[in-house]
């Protein structure tokens, strides 16, 4: 690392540490429908929706009603994307002709942005038209992002109201986080990004002539509101299939200094909107700080790992499948940002890190997407680990467990528990399943070797949490894994909201109980220590046996071949 | 029902439609060269562009990074080798004896790693100043560049601190030797 390495994480984590109290003091208005800079602006929109759309503004849903519009919505969005995928050959804005996409990478590319994941089996600039890419995958990067949030206002409600059994209005919610929050930060952030050379047309693809007269076919088209928005919304999807390691997505230091700050902007915002929704502020800290701990210290193995060399080439740079402008220590801040933020987005190839970053990777996934997590997901994902954390802590001291003034009973429990299992159920059970098939195996690139099991497990995990980064040597455009990928993507979504949003109306309609001195407190270092410990054990004792066999070994196998 | 219909409609034209416009609109208005791909025009044809990398296999030029995709710029994208896939060491090894060859080096570890190693994207438009400035020596015997123009070529490279845009050098390169 050199001075400058040292400028850049600097900067990063001071201009991301102002920001959260400024977004995250504007969100909790937003949410909560107070007037803020953005109103005079934005709502003669938002009325003209509700108008337009004949929404009950002022009604308020119970869990059921919210959950039911929810994924109605979430389901109808999915069936548009597939169609358009399906027929994308017969619609207009598609100069470079492209075809219809195949069925089964159709299905599996409208799950995997519906659900936020943006697990990619396919290559943008090789197989979308423009059409595509704009109407339907960006459109779902707004609306996966706004129904995260939604859900993570519901629970904040659930907690702060009394004896009421409304959570809020799913419309009013989703328009909100759309209009006031993803909307204006993508526009500044588009700017900025075509500033330093993200494209932004709809023309059709450069043919150029090289310097040494071979033909060059260079892709075009509307990628910076794409991508400011796949950043923003911790979707992740590339427009071209390198992702942000493409110069056309992420030209300069500066638009991936920009980037990198848009993966953890709202996600470490949220927990500031949290405590201040809640009115304890030192409550969103807490949870802030324990997402700080957890990534500072993945992003220090990582860094440690990745600027060690390579042992068997004579202690070589890490430097295949980075790039130039870029460097190992921007690589590696951004994987670890967008690994524990469900982003998925790529600057570098997570695949030839070496075997304990790509570790790090994989383990900011299995802790469940908590370390900031997805925008509105991480902070409900983070909220269930505080319910065990504090049932635990409360079965230590013999007392009814509470959090924030409601007790916490055995429906929030059971639920808290099916929330924080049912993705890593799924990342066992199918990586299993895919290393002793036929088809699980063949697509693997490593085949045979630690990192291909390494391979199969990137890809259930990151599908199951939605995150959507790869090992992207398996090849994953083939009917098991496209079916099977696609499944994880819908269980790791919907076995999280659902429960979610059970528990925010269980809350809801609890008594306030005053905290007495017998109250666990949850905004000091201790409880932060239990929280960290609880994310941890959960992550290690759940994982552990496939890490030890997948990039454990290959660490190993790498310092004795060294 | 209804409503998700109306809704989704309702945001499709905006996030999908609307958005999008208004984006290409003040990008095409403000940064007119940036968003239409950065190209380079060169006596009034494209050359490329100077953000996406080309193939420089010529003893001719200053060569780039090598590429996954032999920087095909219509599939982007890396090798994806781990660090223990005896491919990848193979390759990384074979690579990195041709450099030392073609540029008559002795100390096998001075040859900058990114040299020898594919991008991510394998359309990597830069190379380190280390690398660049290993290939003078050749470029001046190839091209037959005088002391006067050999200094010129040092000063170009002198101007970039930590790494260069290799097609920009290399068109610098064709200028200096017309």
């Amino acid at each position: 690392m050199d001075i400058s390495d040292f400028l850049f994480l600097f900067s990063y984590f001071i201009i991301l540490g102002i920001s959260i109290p400024l977004l995250g003091g504007f969100m909790a208005q937003v949410f909560q429908g107070k007037k803020n800079f953005l109103t005079p602006v934005v709502e003669p929109l938002e009325k003209w929706i509700y108008r337009l759309g004949k929404i009950p503004y002022q009604k308020e849903m119970t869990w059921r009603e919210y959950a039911k519009d929810l994924l109605i919505f979430n389901f109808l969005g999915l069936v548009v994307l597939l169609f358009l995928l399906l027929f994308q050959g017969h619609l207009p804005l598609n100069p470079e002709k492209k075809g219809n996409v195949p069925f089964g990478l159709a299905l599996n590319t409208a799950i995997s942005f519906m659900t936020n994941t943006n697990w990619q089996a396919y290559s943008g600039e090789q197989i979308l038209s423009y059409a595509s890419q704009m109407l339907g995958l960006a459109v779902q990067n707004f609306l996966s992002a706004a129904t995260g949030m939604c859900v993570a206002i519901t629970l904040i409600r659930g907690i702060v109201r009394r004896q009421n059994a409304c959570i809020g209005n799913f419309w009013v919610d989703l328009t909100r986080s759309v209009l006031y929050i993803l909307l204006p930060l993508s526009i500044v952030l588009s700017v900025f990004l075509m500033s330093q050379g993200v494209i932004q047309n709809f023309s059709d693809y450069a043919h150029v002539t090289t310097l040494e007269g071979a033909e060059q076919v260079i892709p075009m088209g509307p990628v910076a509101s794409q991508v400011a928005i796949k950043q923003l919304g911790t979707n992740g999807g590339g427009f071209l299939g390198a992702n942000s390691t493409h110069p056309y997505e992420n030209p300069t230091p500066f638009s991936n200094f920009l980037q990198t700050l848009a993966i953890l902007l709202i996600p470490a915002a949220f927990t500031y909107t949290f405590g201040s929704m809640v009115g304890y502020k030192k409550e969103g800290w807490a949870i802030l700080a324990a997402m700080i701990i957890l990534f500072t210290a993945c992003l220090s193995i990582a860094l440690w790992a990745e600027l060690a060399g390579n042992p068997t080439l004579d202690g070589m740079a890490f430097l295949e499948g980075k790039e130039v402008r870029f460097g190992i220590v921007p690589s590696i801040l951004w994987g670890t940002a967008t690994t524990a933020a469900s982003n998925g987005s790529v600057n570098s190839m997570h695949s030839s890190f070496s075997p304990l970053a790509g570790l790090i990777m994989i383990l900011n996934m299995m802790f469940g997407e908590v370390v900031f997590g997805g925008v509105g997901a991480g902070l409900y994902g983070m909220l269930m680990f505080v319910i065990l954390t504090v049932f635990i802590a409360g079965l230590m001291v013999g007392r009814t467990p509470e959090y924030l003034g409601k007790k916490i009973e055995a429906r929030e429990i059971k639920m808290a528990i099916l929330a924080v299992l049912a993705p890593s159920a799924i990342i066992l059970v199918f990586s299993a399943i895919a290393c002793v098939s036929k088809p699980g195996l063949s697509s693997m690139l490593h085949r045979g070797t630690p990192h291909g099991l390494s391979e199969v497990l990137y890809a259930f995990t990151s599908a199951a949490n939605n995150n959507g980064s790869a090992f992207a040597g398996l090849n994953a455009n083939t009917a098991f894994y496209n079916c099977l990928l696609g499944l994880s993507m819908l269980i790791g979504r919907f076995m999280v909201i659902i429960p979610v949003l059970v528990i925010a109306g269980s809350l809801g309609v609890k008594k306030y109980i005053p905290p007495s001195s017998g109250t666990f407190a949850t905004d000091n270092g201790v409880f932060v220590i239990l929280l960290i410990a609880m994310i941890v054990i959960v992550g290690a004792l759940v994982f552990f046996p496939a890490l030890a066999l997948g990039p454990i070994v290959e660490h190993l196998l790498m310092i004795s071949a060294g | 029902m209804i409503t998700s219909i109306k809704m989704l409609f309702l945001f499709v034209i905006l996030t999908g439609g609307l958005y999008p416009l208004l984006i290409t609109g003040i990008g095409q208005l403000l940064f007119h060269d940036c968003v239409n791909g950065s190209l380079v025009v060169v006596n009034k044809k494209i050359r490329g562009s100077a953000l996406i990398g080309q193939k420089f296999s010529s003893e001719r030029y200053f060569w780039g990074r090598p590429s996954s995709v032999e920087y095909n710029a219509e599939c982007s994208g890396a090798t994806n080798f781990s660090p223990l896939h005896p491919e990848f060491k193979k390759s990384v090894l074979a690579r990195q004896e041709s450099f030392c060859q073609a540029h008559k080096i002795v100390d096998k570890k001075s040859v900058p790693a990114e040299i020898i190693l594919c991008s991510g994207s394998g359309l990597d438009p830069h190379i380190t100043y280390q690398a660049a400035y290993l290939q003078v020596g050749r470029i001046a015997s190839v091209r037959n560049l005088s002391e006067e123009k050999k200094q010129q070529l040092l000063h170009i490279l002198h101007l970039n601190k930590k790494y260069i845009n290799l097609l920009e050098l290399n068109l610098a390169l064709d200028n200096l030797c017309e």
